[in-house]
């Protein structure tokens, strides 16, 4: 009778299954996820951080640290102001780029293999200390050489300026797009991942619609637009989501240094209500990002 | 007639004109990704002095330890390399087992609270680390995990009732033992797609010829997706190589990607005082090449298969 009171059903048990391949993962998740999540949320508001054993002791103050990184901190609206415009204009032309290699990618031609290698490689190296080496020697060369070298960056682009200049094109605009083509170096070796989302998304979509559209008699360009991109529109929402988070969290950007000098100068309680702005204006993009996909899924559908 | 001959002869033009066009985009872009690699490998080897010399560019003339040593001095390289090593090693082997497990328990199970449990994972990816990182700080100068410290100190088995984790390798390790660290709920996410993607048959097989769910997971499930732990291998042991952030505050930036930012400071801050310009650019290209080559050898060893795990497109599924 025993028994069989504790014998579960086939779901039970499989739910049980199910859990038991779970186990370490909640307990991490608990451990060193949650409950820091919930400690930094709560250091926001509190101030006089003392450790003891198992964990800290703090005081409430209130919104003090935040009135302070806001009114009193010099930097921290500035850095977060720029970084976020930064950011805002890296995704497009990164997700473009992406695509772009992924498309050029998935052609076949001599040596595919090889190139495919190459193109992989900014996954393995791409590491703020290396790109911060690579700018700086760069600058150094040009500067060396005789290049036009402003604001620590080479300007490989004074003739287009000029010329896009004597267009009569607004200032704003010319300004951005030198910004833009000056920093494409940099953004083409950001690609790496996003390459790779793509690319396995173009190579599990099904020969037989473009053999069906072949057929038809439909144009490359057709075939683009009407087949590969709406197909492809999740995995580009996968990789959107997946630059804007690593572009925001790149370790060369001025907020995320500026929290870990605070954090690693124990203004734990600072770097904590720091974190937690920038975490609101990432959730902010991310949202938008997230509703402009769903419209264009529904209008596509 | 003449019509159709101009259209095919230009349907030709234009895939000619295209295949230059695509050549030459893969040959500009091969040299953007190639030409630091190079350009590491000959600053690194020349001697400081022939640097300046314009007739020297594309090969070094006189070649030259000095700059690696110097590198190597300033970096600490023996220290560093040791704690990183032991960092990528062994929280990749756990963050293997762990997430691979849990991405397991997502695709083949079904239980009430999976839904939710799920968004947690996705949470994981969006949060940023910092957020998590600062309070872990404090953390780890007493760390006792879940109490078990407290408790066996209460029970007289240890002598202390918290143990300093900070600046020692298991703040990587025991986390990753538990499917966190650097992007691990990315890694359960690729596991999940590549276990979904597996024919169900198999484990039904398994479990008619009498395998459990732990057995049938050692024995059928992970030696047919060795391409997933592969590409989990590889992301993992890149990704904490070259993360300089949460190593930055929990090991003191005491790893190679730590040590290779202060070397860079160290050398900006000392320009024209004690290091030339050319000292400079050697010490940094060799100070790079020794954090990249690690990573690159293993590459050049893994990327068949990692080319080939994407063909088989289970990342997307």
């Amino acid at each position: 009778m025993v028994s069989k009171k504790w014998r579960l059903s086939l779901a039970g048990r499989q739910a049980w299954a199910g859990r038991m391949f779970l186990m370490p993962f909640y307990i991490g998740f608990v451990a060193f996820f949650a409950y820091p999540l919930f400690q930094s949320f709560m250091l926001v508001f509190q101030g006089n951080v003392m450790p003891r054993i198992g964990g800290y002791d703090a005081e409430f103050v209130g919104m003090a640290n935040l009135i302070h990184i806001f009114t009193v901190d010099l930097n921290f609206t500035h850095n977060m102001m720029t970084t976020t415009g930064q950011v805002l204009w890296q995704i497009p032309v990164v997700l473009v780029a992406s695509i772009f290699i992924a498309l050029l990618l998935n052609t076949k031609f001599r040596g595919r293999t090889f190139v495919r290698a190459v193109f992989f490689l900014p996954v393995i190296i791409v590491t703020g200390a290396v790109i911060n080496i690579m700018n700086a020697d760069s600058t150094a060369a040009a500067a060396l050489s005789g290049d036009v070298v402003a604001a620590g960056q080479i300007e490989y682009t004074s003739g287009i300026e000029e010329f896009l200049f004597s267009l009569g094109l607004p200032i704003n605009f010319t300004g951005r797009m030198i910004i833009i083509a000056n920093s494409m170096y940099n953004m083409l070796w950001m690609t790496g991942v996003q390459v790779i989302i793509l690319l396995a998304g173009l190579q599990s979509i099904s020969p037989a619609l473009y053999e069906a559209s072949a057929i038809e008699g439909a144009t490359p360009w057709e075939n683009f637009f009407k087949i590969t991109l709406p197909m492809m529109m999740p995995i580009i929402a996968v990789t959107t989501v997946y630059t804007i988070v690593d572009s925001f969290m790149d370790s060369n950007n001025t907020v995320m240094n500026q929290i870990l000098h605070n954090a690693r100068a124990f203004n734990i309680t600072m770097a904590a209500a720091m974190a937690w702005t920038y975490m609101v204006i990432i959730a902010v993009v991310l949202s938008v990002i997230f509703i402009m996909f769903a419209l264009a899924n529904r209008k596509l559908n | 007639m003449t019509a159709d001959r101009a259209k095919i002869l230009g349907n030709k033009t234009a895939g000619i004109i295209l295949k230059i066009l695509r050549t030459f985009f893969i040959i500009g872009l091969c040299y953007i990704f190639l030409f630091p690699l190079y350009y590491f490998l000959v600053t690194a080897f020349q001697d400081p002095l022939t640097a300046r010399n314009h007739v020297v560019v594309w090969i070094p003339s006189h070649l030259t330890l000095d700059n690696i040593r110097l590198a190597m001095d300033l970096m600490n390289f023996q220290t560093a390399l040791v704690q990183t090593l032991m960092v990528t090693v062994f929280t990749t082997l756990g963050l293997l087992v762990s997430c691979s497990l849990a991405g397991y328990g997502f695709a083949r199970f079904e239980f009430r609270e999976k839904k939710l449990v799920f968004i947690f994972v996705i949470l994981m990816i969006i949060v940023p680390p910092q957020t998590i990182m600062i309070p872990s700080f404090i953390n780890f100068i007493n760390f006792d995990f879940l109490g078990i410290m407290r408790l066996t100190h209460w029970l007289g088995l240890t002598e202390n009732p918290s143990v300093s984790l900070l600046r020692n390798v298991w703040v990587f390790i025991l986390p990753s033992i538990f499917a966190m660290g650097i992007r691990a709920g990315l890694f359960i996410f690729i596991f999940r797609q590549f276990f979904t993607n597996l024919p169900k048959e198999l484990e039904e097989a398994a479990r008619i010829d009498g395998c459990g769910a732990i057995k049938t997971y050692f024995r059928v499930i992970v030696p047919l997706t060795g391409p997933a732990f592969i590409t989990v291998m590889l992301f993992s042991l890149v990704w904490h190589w070259n993360d300089s952030y949460v190593s930055g505050l929990l090991l003191d930036g005491q790893t190679m990607a730590g040590q290779l930012n202060r070397l860079f400071s160290t050398f900006t801050a000392n320009i024209a005082h004690v290091y030339n310009m050319m000292e400079m650019r050697g010490g940094l290209a060799a100070g790079s090449l020794l954090m990249i080559s690690p990573m690159l050898v293993l590459y050049i060893f893994l990327q068949r298969y990692f080319t080939e795990s994407i063909e088989r497109a289970g990342i997307v599924g």
